[in-house]
């Protein structure tokens, strides 16, 4: 039955003009390369839903979608997993600097016994493997098929045709050996090396800025760390793997691609006689997608209009689940999780933190999402019922029970982009300057500075040195060593982080600052594009409000474009928690720098004074 | 815009039109029609779209003019993120596409006995938006200076297909219009279809401005909603055959 179902390039598809092609292979090639260009897995879902008779096109986006849900599902636990903390995000980042070599070999073991179960099944469809032939030995290389394949237009008429008139499978003589079908699969496993190799080093070159050999290597190592390495292992594997005389689809993803075929064509057309076999079945397939997600099946029904709106308010409320958990788990997972979606709270952190600990939120959010799950299908009974309708005819439905997710996606939207999306509303502050301060920054030789807060017990006061980021060094005294080559993950310096004399800020506001501009560090990609060595001096006030205003540049760089960044990044932190027991704004004058703490290294007499303050920070109250 | 020109980057105004050439020429080709006049009508609107955003750049310091204000607060970056996608990106740029396009369109794509549009509109709004994206993306890829390829593939990828399927969404819509048998309908019709546009172009420009993963993924799942909307139309309204 496989034979005649369209797993692999239909024949009136080998008879397209050049054109039609070409479009076809720019879209394949497009479906393949999606995750690169940013297009996810959208690209080859339209393409599914577009294209529904080319097969070779079916097939690419089919085999591409399944890959990087594949990649998603083992990469998002890790990443889940680094975001916990700074102790896990260490942990993980200390694991991939040691063992990214063994878990690429471990997938490159996955790829072999891919390939192997590949060779078994075209081994039992063809009689044998053809090394680098694709058509000699397969079922359209006999005659009659080929024969039938020249009188049919349509996949669907030359089903019928052989329906009609079977054929009987490729008329070879079996002729398997196991050493040459293990040579053949070494020899494919090593091309597809190759071939991976080759265009991960492309991949990477065209990331740096001078196509230079030193950097390419150095994103080469990065690239290995992450998902887009694996993508592009598992990508060529399976292009290489047509070189075992497959077309079409791989073995493995026949069959849920079969069933993909089988019940959308099946939705295709509408259904009135309840008791007829193809009803059933349709009903079968609904529910067990409606279960799976709300609103999938409705959109399998070709309900539209009542399909999305569910699946969409569906998805959004459990993103606000999954954030009402993180957060009530812990406000720094919380708020990690949000960032590495690029995300913020929309409120201020002193309003949200303590709002997010009750646990009112979650168990909440968790009744509305029942709530709508067993709504939805139970709602999908009536869409049956009406299968009968015509497709073209199906847009809204009038009634409350049909319209009510609309509305209740309208306000969701509404409500995600005032707490999450990284835009804010503006707040009115009540405390007003009486000065223009915006000038104003730290200058050691007026040293008349105002301590924060004058009670800090002494204990304290050495701990400020040797904090970056929230965590704590193992000697105060020593200091805790930073790695070189990546200092933008640890914190924001590299070398010996030492204490410092003088009393600063109470630790946790300052670590507080630290561990908030990370979020925009890693998103806006700050240390990685800074140039080497780099430092500039920049000072912005904090509102009691928390809000971060006149921001100036106070010593550049010979860099604009890194000193605006820098501009950019700081403002991007607004709103922060707002400093604790001041009565007014807090001016802040920090450092921004990729060397060592040396001030002998730094250019200027501000910056040579302020490499020793705490992360090159200092605060002072304004009056 | 005479600085402009006289200011020209050869690498950068050649990988601009790369930007815009494989979208240029599956339109062109598929387009049904004569061949010098499809040839024709793509380079005047061509010409209308760079024009279009010659009267842009031209208007923009008059209808916005730089201001040395400095606010004591944070401007509120919502309604600042809102405001450049929907009123400074999408209601002015797609305002002044879409007026070329529809007078383009009544001199060349307007059968005037019939009161109806013909198939030639959506080749002419594919080529105003190519004007457009051809100027914008050698703006910002002569800009950027380190990461060119990137800059490349993002303006190919994304904001010369956003700019064709905005327009051609447009100019679809004109060609729903002949349905219509009342002149108020049509009219009606083709306000919605401008009013779209401008939502179109704010809604994905809102989700991508702030550069979020989480708004990325949004503005992509519209992107693609959008390509599969025009495609089905197209194959309905003017590839009748496919």
């Amino acid at each position: 039955m496989q034979d005649v179902l369209p797993l692999e390039v239909s024949p009136g598809e080998n008879k397209k003009n050049s054109i039609q092609k070409l479009v076809i292979a720019g879209l394949s090639f497009l479906c393949w390369v999606s995750p690169m260009l940013g297009l996810g897995v959208f690209f080859p879902l339209g393409v599914l839903v577009l294209y529904q008779q080319n097969q070779k096109l079916r097939i690419a986006a089919f085999q591409s979608l399944i890959l990087q849900i594949f990649i998603n599902l083992v990469f998002y636990p890790i990443d889940l997993y680094s975001l916990y903390s700074f102790e896990t995000e260490a942990f993980m980042m200390a694991l991939k600097q040691e063992y990214a070599g063994v878990f690429f070999l471990f997938w490159g073991f996955v790829g072999l016994i891919l390939l192997f179960l590949e060779a078994r099944f075209l081994i039992r469809k063809y009689g044998a493997l053809h090394l680098f032939q694709t058509k000699s030995n397969s079922l359209s290389a006999n005659p009659e098929y080929r024969q039938v394949m020249s009188e049919t237009d349509t996949w669907s008429s030359f089903n019928d045709k052989l329906e009609r008139e079977p054929i009987k499978k490729a008329l070879v003589k079996k002729e398997n050996s196991f050493f040459r079908t293990f040579v053949s699969v070494i020899v494919v496993w090593i091309i597809s090396i190759v071939w991976f190799f080759c265009l991960c080093y492309l991949f990477a070159m065209l990331n740096t800025e001078n196509y230079g050999y030193e950097e390419t290597l150095k994103l080469l190592d990065q690239m290995f760390k992450g998902d887009s390495a694996l993508y592009l292992w598992f990508m060529t594997l399976l292009s290489a793997s047509s070189l075992l005389g497959r077309k079409g689809l791989i073995s493995i993803l026949r069959r849920p691609y079969l069933s993909l075929y089988l019940h959308s064509k099946l939705a295709k057309s509408p259904t009135s006689d309840f008791f007829g076999d193809s009803y059933s079945k349709k009903r079968k397939y609904a529910r067990i997608r409606e279960r799976i997600l709300p609103g999938w099946g409705h959109i399998y029904l070709q309900r539209y209009w009542k399909g999305f709106p569910i699946l969409f308010s569906f998805l959004l409320i459990f993103f606000f689940l999954v954030t009402a958990i993180v957060f009530y788990t812990d406000p720094t997972f919380g708020l990690n999780f949000l960032r590495s979606l690029g995300l913020k709270p929309g409120v201020h952190d002193k309003e949200f933190i303590p709002a997010s600990q009750n646990i009112v939120y979650p168990v909440s959010l968790a009744l509305m999402l029942s709530v709508i799950y067993i709504f939805a299908n139970s709602l999908l009974g009536r869409s049956l019922h009406k299968d009968g309708e015509p497709i073209e005819e199906r847009g809204m439905e009038s009634g409350f029970t049909n319209n009510v997710y609309l509305s209740l996606l309208a306000h969701l939207i509404i409500i995600a982009i005032l707490f999450i999306v990284p835009e804010r509303l503006q707040r009115n502050s009540s405390s007003k300057k009486k000065q223009d301060l915006s000038k104003q920054h730290y200058q050691p030789e007026k040293m008349e500075y105002y301590f924060i807060d004058p009670d800090i017990p002494d204990e304290v006061k050495d701990l400020n040195g040797g904090v970056i980021a929230g965590t704590e060094t193992p000697s105060q005294k020593d200091g805790i060593k930073i790695p070189d080559n990546d200092p933008a993950d640890q914190g924001k310096v590299k070398g010996y982080v030492k204490r410092i004399k003088g009393k600063k800020l109470p630790k946790t506001y300052s670590n507080y600052i630290s561990a908030r501009m990370r979020g925009p560090e890693n998103f806006m990609e700050y240390w990685k594009r800074a140039p080497h060595p780099y430092s500039c001096v920049v000072a912005y006030t904090i509102t009691t409000d928390g809000d971060i205003v006149d921001v100036i540049l106070v010593e550049g760089s010979s860099y604009p474009d890194q000193d605006n960044l820098t501009l950019e990044l700081i403002r991007s932190m607004s709103p922060v928690m707002p400093p604790p027991n001041v009565k007014g704004d807090v001016r802040v004058t920090e450092l921004f720098w990729n060397g060592s703490i040396d001030p002998d290294a730094m250019p200027t007499p501000l910056q040579k004074d302020m490499v020793l303050h705490f992360d090159g920070r200092f605060m002072e109250e304004e009056f | 815009m005479l600085h402009f020109f006289s200011d020209l980057n050869t690498m950068s105004l050649l990988l601009a039109f790369g930007s815009i050439l494989p979208w240029a020429f599956f339109l062109y080709i598929l387009h049904p029609g004569e061949s010098s006049r499809k040839l024709l009508l793509a380079f005047l609107a061509i010409c209308m779209g760079i024009l279009s955003t010659a009267v842009i750049l031209y208007l923009h310091p008059i209808i916005w003019p730089e201001v040395d204000f400095k606010p004591k607060k944070v401007a509120t970056i919502l309604s600042q993120t809102v405001y450049i996608a929907f009123i400074q990106a999408g209601m002015m740029e797609e305002t002044f596409k879409e007026l070329f396009i529809l007078f383009l369109g009544l001199v060349f794509a307007f059968n005037r006995s019939a009161r109806a549009w013909t198939k030639d509109i959506v080749l002419i709004g594919g080529f105003v938006a190519f004007g457009f994206a051809l100027i914008e993306n050698y703006t910002y890829i002569s800009k950027d200076n380190t990461k060119v390829f990137d800059m490349f593939l993002g303006r190919t990828m994304y904001s010369s297909n956003i700019h064709l399927l905005i327009n051609i969404c447009f100019s679809l819509f004109l060609l729903k219009s002949n349905r219509q048998e009342k002149l108020s309908d049509k009219l009606i019709l083709i306000a919605y279809a401008y009013f779209l546009a401008i939502m179109q172009h704010g809604v994905v420009d809102f989700f991508l401005l702030p550069g979020s993963r989480f708004g990325g993924w949004l503005s992509t799942a519209m992107f693609v909603g959008i390509w599969v909307w025009v495609v089905r139309d197209m194959r309905k309204y003017v590839y009748e055959e496919l």
